[in-house]
């Protein structure tokens, strides 16, 4: 066993919050994200003597959380709730300060978003949720991915244009 | 009715930092632990069986293994050439050959078991570089791949039939007719 691996639960930790919020933006439901995300973990815990440690903890962790919503994706599991759009508002932060009207318009631009982020296709979802929500480089989810460089980089330029068309029309 | 806006990727960045982390739920993160913790006592109750089993057959496993590690390439390269064999009317065993060294595990994806990734496993050929897998399918057009250490998928190097999923990766095809086979790991 790898030893940066001997703490499990300091991996645990350490990797939660970004899996969890990974897999809500991916599949927009709460419930579901809760299912991926424990099965994720335990899968890490199975995995740990197979990593050799050649990348990070962290992207070993996302190319597993990816093969486990990908699993669940593939096998057209119905999730344990529908997805509903106005549950995302309970972890949407409120801006300290703003008016009730200017929140209010943000809320709708955010749950607009979250509802044009699941309505993409996964090959276009996944590199957008990567990259634009936590940060990665496109080196990096292709390494997560398992795919190349530029077939990220044509993912991202697809999604920036349906993206971009969607949040512009006038509703 | 809402303002047009002119969305750039600057524009969008903003949107999606909108969208504040969600953290994991302490009561998701409590169950988690406790199915771990039935997982490892699950592992250590097992440990004390196996090792007495493994003391005593240890010449066993070495004459198995010195076995296999000849006769598995030597089988590997008498049949690859019949990776799909029409066994009766629609139903063909088909064997699965997957070659790499650093793998430390490899299963079979697919349509024909809903890309469940730790049903079908490979086996390593000793100590070669071969993992292969045998199971038997109806005639029909077939998508998979092959899941190494349980993180990626790759296709079928083996063979020339690709298609790109729903996920943007590389796919093998493969197709069982008339008693033939196309693609797959012929």
């Amino acid at each position: 066993m790898a030893k940066s691996f001997e703490n499990y639960d300091e991996l645990l930790k350490e990797n939660k919050d970004r899996i969890f919020n990974l897999l809500f933006r991916l599949t927009g439901d709460h419930h579901t994200a809760e299912d991926l995300f424990q099965e994720t973990f335990l899968r890490v815990y199975k995995g740990l003597g197979r990593y050799e440690g050649k990348s990070k903890p962290s992207t070993w962790i996302y190319s597993v959380a990816l093969n486990v919503y990908r699993d669940h994706y593939r096998k057209g599991r119905k999730s344990r709730h529908d997805i509903r759009i106005e549950d995302a508002d309970l972890f949407f932060s409120a801006d300290p300060g703003s008016s009730p009207e200017v929140a209010l318009l943000m809320k709708e631009e955010r749950e607009e978003l979250q509802a044009l982020l699941v309505s993409l296709r996964p090959a276009l979802r996944i590199p957008v949720v990567l990259f634009y929500i936590e940060g990665l480089a496109v080196e990096e989810i292709a390494a997560v991915t398992g795919r190349s460089e530029p077939s990220i980089k044509t993912a991202l330029h697809r999604a920036r244009k349906l993206l971009k068309a969607k949040l512009g029309r006038e509703g | 009715m809402k303002r047009k806006k002119d969305y750039d990727d600057r524009e969008l960045r903003r949107a999606f930092s909108s969208l504040s982390r969600i953290e994991a739920p302490e009561r998701t993160v409590r169950e988690l632990s406790e199915r771990l913790e039935r997982e490892r006592e699950g592992l250590e109750r097992r440990k004390p069986t196996a090792a007495p089993l493994l003391r005593i057959r240890r010449e066993v496993l070495i004459a198995v293994f010195a076995t296999l590690l000849i006769a598995v390439p030597l089988t590997y390269l008498v049949t690859k050439r019949f990776a799909a064999e029409n066994v009766s009317g629609r139903t063909y065993v088909v064997r699965f050959i997957y070659e790499d060294e650093n793998a430390r595990s490899v299963h079979l994806v697919g349509d024909f078991n809903s890309w469940r990734s730790n049903e079908i496993v490979l086996e390593r050929a000793g100590d070669s570089k071969l993992w292969s897998a045998e199971i038997t399918l109806e005639e029909g057009l077939y998508k998979y791949g092959f899941l190494v250490n349980e993180t990626y998928i790759v296709s079928d190097p083996l063979s020339g039939l690709k298609v790109q999923d729903s996920f943007g990766n590389e796919s093998s095809l493969m197709v069982l007719a008339d008693g033939k086979q196309r693609g797959g790991s012929s």
